[in-house]
């Protein structure tokens, strides 16, 4: 979704400065806490201070999105087109889409390398979990370091053969679900489609631009499941 | 003709980017020593959640506190907290991890979704480091909740502990 406006703005010379600023910010206020009590209190402070939205970006963010999603549509798979069109003309109820294990939508997910290996990363994460055996039922895991970010790399790859869910959901944004019935891993992924993810927030970190509380280009939800039988190496 | 090789091959660099398998590695927990201790919600609304010795945790508002077993899990660094979102606060941290203010049909349908995996209920408090700090997440990975680890609790914040058993230890895992 980033990629986009993403090459617009870096020819733009936008990006380099506000990611560089960013990074700054951070580095240096680490350096000034030492405590641990107090480094608690900067980052609930820092969850919840109103962050600084750029106006002028949001509106670019809109005005590129119209015009990139409208023109994807066109050669994207049905599932992809009608996610995306919900999102860009903010006609949708407001409630998650759960997308099956069985779906078509699901498969062209999965059929990506980005997503593999996000699957891969979880499936592994679940058996150290549980020190390397994963229970045949009854395992319950959360995910909890975020998997890296979706990047160029992977866009590329994957619009190869035409624009399809992998290349709309990108980086997946809320802590995976995993739990295991009867030898099979069920994974819960949840995504939020929104104008931020659209601009890069995931890639670059930055709180800059506006979602729309409603209509066009207000956020929606994606919940993807998927399920495999638990490997035989973590049997 | 030259520019047309060098363009394709840009590309086919990107391609082979893009489809090498890259191995990710799992990260690094060393400095999680143990789950047991007090943590504090990023959240406006003062929550907070003790994980006790003899698998027993507190959940609490400045309120009231609620209690129930946690499950002991093979790494050093979580356990199951049973039963978490049946409680009320814990329902309430369900709804505050999706980030910011929805319609009570959203919640009811992400509520609903969850349910129907096997324990709906359970939360796995899988604990992770945040600059140095022990944290776990639920949610939203920018926007939701995360409880982070404190030391000394009572620096922190004062709450009304009247709803607290007497015995709990409220000092961390020292």
């Amino acid at each position: 979704m980033w990629k986009i406006i993403t090459v617009l703005l870096l020819f733009c010379g936008v990006y380099p400065g506000l990611a560089s600023a960013d990074n700054s910010i951070v580095t240096t206020k680490l350096d000034e806490v030492k405590h641990n009590l107090s480094l608690v209190q900067m980052l609930r402070d820092k969850a919840h201070a109103s962050p600084e939205k750029s106006r002028w970006l949001s509106a670019v963010a809109r005005h590129s999105a119209c015009v990139t999603l409208w023109a994807a549509e066109v050669i994207a798979s049905e599932d992809a087109e009608k996610t995306l069109m919900n999102f860009r003309t903010g006609e949708h109820s407001g409630l998650p889409q759960v997308f099956e294990y069985d779906s078509l939508a699901m498969k062209e997910l999965m059929n990506a390398s980005y997503y593999q290996q996000l699957v891969d990363y979880l499936v592994r994460a679940l058996a150290d979990w549980y020190q390397g055996k994963i229970p045949y039922s009854g395992a319950v895991f959360s995910q909890a370091y975020p998997f890296r970010v979706f990047g160029g790399s992977d866009f590329i790859s994957g619009i190869v053969d035409g624009i399809d869910m992998s290349d709309i959901i990108g980086s997946i944004t809320y802590y995976a679900h995993l739990t295991t019935e009867q030898g099979v891993i069920h994974i819960k992924l949840t995504n939020v489609m929104s104008l931020e993810s659209y601009a890069g927030a995931n890639y670059f970190k930055h709180r800059f631009i506006d979602n729309p509380k409603r209509g066009a280009f207000s956020s929606t939800h994606q919940i993807l499941l998927w399920q495999l039988p638990i490997p035989e190496e973590y049997r | 003709m030259m520019r047309v090789l060098v363009v394709l091959m840009i590309i086919q660099v990107f391609l082979l980017a893009g489809c090498q398998s890259q191995s990710v590695k799992l990260p690094q927990r060393d400095n999680i020593v143990s789950p047991l201790g007090i943590y504090v919600t990023n959240t406006t609304q003062k929550y907070w959640l003790a994980i006790l010795q003899e698998q027993k945790y507190l959940i609490c508002s400045p309120s009231n506190c609620q209690t129930n077993a946690y499950q002991i899990v093979a790494v050093n660094y979580g356990v199951i907290l049973l039963g978490f979102f049946s409680t009320e606060h814990g329902e309430q941290l369900e709804r505050l991890s999706h980030g910011s203010l929805k319609s009570e049909a959203f919640y009811q349908s992400m509520k609903n979704n969850r349910m129907q995996l096997t324990r709906p209920n359970d939360l796995a408090f899988n604990i992770r480091d945040c600059q140095g700090i022990p944290c776990a997440g639920i949610g939203h990975v920018r926007n939701g909740v995360k409880f982070y680890k404190v030391e000394n609790f009572d620096e922190f914040w004062v709450p009304n502990l009247s709803d607290v058993p007497k015995n709990v230890k409220t000092n961390g895992d020292k």
